[in-house]
């Protein structure tokens, strides 16, 4: 019955309709009659001690309040506490200090441009906006530390003074004698640095947040632009000191997060903190300009990467030196993205061993936190980029090297010297299908042909992985399980409640699919409800491709519970052994010794559960199940990108000629949202390989602090790929189902983005293999290509 | 910064509106927050995003950088004219079957600025589509392959 809509089917996605119509609703599209705009008073400079003068805004015609860091702390009633997220200690490396966490405003120095440094409160944004104009602020300006490199020299600034060489960590994972032997053995090694680019995740709609606060009941209510609901109460709950079960947290429709919305920011504290304090509604929309100054950057790694290969293409070992840039602040996952890095620094290659040294740093940016792929991405771009120069040193067929390195369809589940424990796969299979959907051997003779005609095409593979369904409890140092509940109504009509939280993956329709299929019910009988903890009990959110996996693998779970209950209706009321009913098409059938059939339909059975009557003895009536599942592992997709690059070595200008990306995600539950989320996070590699750069000025103003369209080598704004910009994209997939999460589903949503940069970049040199170029890092531009190729006279 | 207040007269989706606004506030706010026309989204507060894209007069323009006074009696459209009481046109209608949008926050202003493309230029090839007819659009969800297939399938559905 479900067959036409259930796991498999390229469903239409529901939520698209009040999109298309122009009824969705954001966070600022919800009219608050009564609510009073906040704006927050920022820091112009990157590192300062600084005073304010908020007189003049004060007496200001409709200015409500204006609190500077002394009034915050003055008000005895509640005080913001420093920001307390849960880094994982992890082996090697100590938790970091308490007082480099992330605090709500800062207090006396300015840590980074456009750090909270106090909040206006006043009737209308335009009157916030023009007190803000009014604040006096003075500054004592600091030498900043804007890179890593430059927070380790030896005369840098303390950005903190409880560590004042900047460092926040500092430790080696894996074997790094075995590695240093490999390195010795090798009859070949390449190397390679990489600069500390940062990306902006960039989130289309800007953030934003109400927060209202209920006199009568003390009750504390969110709207707010988040990947994480639930863990969102819980947090303001332990920052704010109020009770968890006073605080509601919904999120409306949100125009994206890519990581950068899973965890809370100081605004969202001040803000929660405002309305108790006033006893009011209050709301924030951030402007474009302060999105892009303080929501957290992603990546930011700096350091050297190291292969090792033997005479016969067999890899033997890597190796990372890796300098990580924090911001100003230790965010929640600091110390967990450096482990998470080193989980995949082997990819998808059986290299015996592994060794890497991060450095966590202290530099005076904006924080830099979880986006897209987070610490795979540069593991899985270096390793990409290391594999083929290394092959090329060899005059080995980068494609070859890798097919003879990969891990083997018999070694699962397969560990990873990093620590990752892969649960399935056939990579070679993968790899063959992206070879021959691109033509490969033809396209090597096409690539020698055009040489000759002075014509330079580029073949560049990237074979990646993710973490995606982060789990389980134990190796985790915060909630990590999937919610899902089921209830079924007496009409046979479900609700799924998902601990997931949509903001464009298409949960409403990819959830309600899992269920159907698994409840043999009609895709139209299950509506799917998230983003809420009014309406739904617990979730963890969605982020780090989780959801397919866990909220899906707990909504699973939920069903299988319900038809259990249902097949001990179906016996008590068909009077047969609970052995004797199948559950197929919707109807509970039990077939008797003499061939007489007899059935029960789901929703005859939804009905009489819930009237409770004639029922078994020992049976609750109603039909509901909860799960909380908790996953033996991690899934761990991979695929394959090879993107076709023609570089023009006179210009150094290039163009897309072709892309191939092979997923497998295991089963896949709609493979258009695959497909869609596949492409979407390709774009987003496409801007990291060669538009996307956060830029901070010699001082530290961000000068990438707007969306620009053109990159010309000028400096100002942050380029976000055009339609123009990104390749014809051809999708093909294998399916290696996940042994462990009940519906064999992995996850997905990254890894286009780790792929893609290293595919791209590989792609690039091999085109202007001919020309010994000098080693680039991206974002590439057509100027690098030029002066990588024309070294001379530069 | 004169705050003095200006009545400023609209029509918007066929129904007239009058409000008294200071110069400084833009269209798109007007819309809005006085007139609770949000599926006007604002991205960017600078004309590079698209997301705020409207037609004023039958032209598709972005309303973040308008001011509200400078369009007294201006006739407005919004994506909600697209649709006929909850039916889909047939540009929306291509954009969900190809799934051509995730979060959709900018989604609306893609197809006015589409709606508009496709009036002067009925048939376009998949290299016009990304490069004139999305050049001041951004998606930060999808990659715009299946937003170029669905205005590639809308613009054949015109045709027939």
């Amino acid at each position: 019955m479900a067959t036409d809509s259930g796991i498999g089917s390229d469903v239409q996605r529901r939520e698209d309709r009040r999109v298309l119509l122009g009824e969705s609703k954001g966070t600022d599209d919800i009219n608050v009659s009564d609510a009073l705009h906040i704006q927050f008073i920022r820091s112009q400079k990157a590192h300062a001690r600084f005073s304010i003068d908020a007189e003049t805004a004060r007496e200001m015609n409709n200015v409500v309040e204006v609190f500077t860091p002394e009034d915050i702390k003055q008000c005895e009633t509640s005080t913001p506490l420093p920001f307390r997220l849960f880094a994982a200690p992890m082996p090697g490396l100590d938790y970091p200090d308490k007082a480099l966490w992330q605090r709500c405003f800062a207090d006396k120095k300015a840590h980074y441009h456009g750090e909270i440094l106090g909040l206006v409160v006043a009737e209308t944004q335009r009157i916030a906006r023009d007190a803000l104009e009014a604040i006096d602020i003075t500054y004592d300006v600091l030498e900043p530390a804007l890179t890593p490199t430059e927070a380790l020299a030896s005369d840098a600034p303390a950005i903190h003074e409880e560590v004042p060489d900047n460092i926040v960590f500092s430790a080696g994972q894996g074997d790094e004698a075995s590695v240093a032997e490999m390195f010795e053995q090798a009859s070949y090694t390449a190397e390679l640095e990489k600069d500390p680019q940062r990306l902006s995740p960039s989130p289309l709609e800007p953030r934003s947040a109400i927060a209202a606060y209920d006199t009568a009941s003390g009750h504390l209510d969110f709207t707010a632009t988040t990947q994480i609901p639930h863990a969102y109460r819980r947090l303001m709950a332990q920052m704010l000191a109020y009770p968890e079960h006073h605080i509601d947290v919904t999120v409306p429709d949100m125009g994206g997060g890519f990581g950068a919305r899973q965890h809370p920011y100081p605004a969202d504290v001040l803000l929660g903190w405002c309305a108790i304090e006033l006893e009011e509604t209050v709301r924030w929309r951030a402007t474009r300009t302060e999105n892009q100054l303080v929501e957290n950057d992603g990546r930011g790694y700096e350091g050297t990467w190291e292969i090792a290969m033997a005479d016969d293409g067999d890899l033997l070992g890597v190796r990372a030196d890796i300098r990580y840039d924090l911001g100003a602040w230790v965010a929640w996952g600091a110390a967990s993205l450096a482990e998470a890095g080193n989980l995949l620094m082997t990819g998808l290659y059986d290299i015996p061993t592994a060794y890497s040294h991060v450095t966590g740093v202290v530099t005076n940016t904006a924080r830099v936190d979880a986006y897209r792929g987070v610490s795979s991405v540069p593991m899985i771009l270096m390793l990409e980029r290391l594999v083929s120069k290394v092959a090329k040193q060899a005059h080995m067929d980068p494609a070859m090297v890798r097919k003879q390195n990969f891990v083997e369809p018999d070694q699962f589940p397969y560990q990873a010297p990093g620590g990752a424990l892969y649960d399935s796969g056939d990579y070679e299979r993968n790899f063959d299908l992206g070879l021959e959907t691109i033509d490969y051997e033809l396209l090597r003779e096409k690539q020698e042909r055009l040489r000759e005609e002075d014509r330079y095409i580029g073949i560049g593979f990237a074979c990646a992985t993710e973490v995606a369904g982060l789990g389980p409890a134990s190796h985790i140092d915060a909630p990590s399980w999937g919610y899902g509940s089921v209830q079924v109504h007496p009409t046979g009509d479900v609700t799924v409640y998902s601990g997931g939280s949509n903001h464009g993956q298409g949960h409403e329709t990819s959830l309600a699919q899992v269920a159907a299929d698994e409840l043999n019910i009609p895709f139209d009988d299950v509506r799917v409800i998230e983003n809420s903890t009014k309406e739904v009990n617990e979730g963890v959110g969605t982020f780090a491709s989780r959801t397919a996996a866990l909220s899906g693998g707990a909504v699973t779970k939920s069903c299988r519970k319900i038809i259990s209950k249902g097949i001990e209706v179906a016996a008590d009321e068909l009077a047969v052994p609970a052995e004797m009913i199948t559950y197929d098409d919707g109807e509970f059938t039990a077939t008797t010794e003499n061939g007489d059939i007899q059935s029960f339909s789901f929703d005859e059975m939804a009905s009489k559960v819930h009237l409770g009557q004639n029922i078994p003895d020992d049976m609750e009536p109603g039909l509901a199940a909860e799960t909380y599942y908790d996953p033996e592992n991690c899934t761990w997709p991979f695929g394959t990108h090879i993107a076709v690059i023609e570089v023009n070595p006179t210009t150094g200008e290039f163009d897309f000629l072709d892309y191939v990306a092979t997923e497998d995600c295991g089963v896949q539950i709609n493979p258009t949202i695959v497909e869609g989320q596949l492409i979407g996070a390709i774009a987003q590699g496409v801007g990291q390989a060669l538009y996307e750069d956060v830029e901070y000025g010699e001082d530290g103003t961000l000068l990438s602090d707007s969306f620009r369209t053109e990159r010309v080598g000028s400096r100002g704004g942050y380029t976000l790929p055009k339609a123009e910009h990104m390749p014809e994209i051809t999708i093909c997939s294998t399916e290696t189902p996940s042994p462990h999460t009940p519906h064999g589903a992995k996850g997905m949503g990254e890894m286009g983005s780790i792929a893609a940069p290293g595919a791209i970049l590989n792609a690039i040199e091999d085109a202007i293999e001919p020309f010994d170029p000098e080693p680039m890092t991206p974002p590439i531009s057509s100027e690098k290509i030029w002066r990588a190729i024309n070294t001379e006279g530069t | 910064m004169s705050s003095e207040k200006v009545d400023v007269n609209l029509t918007v989706n066929g129904e007239p509106h009058s409000v008294s606004v200071e110069p400084r506030e833009l269209l798109a706010q007007t819309l809005r927050e006085r007139l609770d026309y949000t599926s006007i989204n604002i991205g960017c507060e600078s004309t590079l995003c698209g997301a705020c894209t409207i037609h004023v007069d039958g032209k598709a323009i972005k309303s973040c950088t308008r001011l509200t006074v400078q369009e007294d009696g201006s006739e407005i459209r919004t994506v909600q004219t697209l649709s006929n009481d909850g039916v889909l046109g047939d540009l929306q209608t291509a954009f969900s079957e190809e799934h051509a949008l995730q979060c959709g926050y900018c989604t609306p202003g893609i197809l006015m600025t589409v709606d508009e493309y496709l009036d002067n230029n009925p048939d376009p090839s998949r290299d016009e589509i990304r490069s004139e007819a999305l050049q001041g659009n951004l998606c930060r969800c999808t990659g715009y392959e299946n937003i170029v297939d669905a205005i590639d399938v809308a613009s054949d559905a015109l045709e027939e």
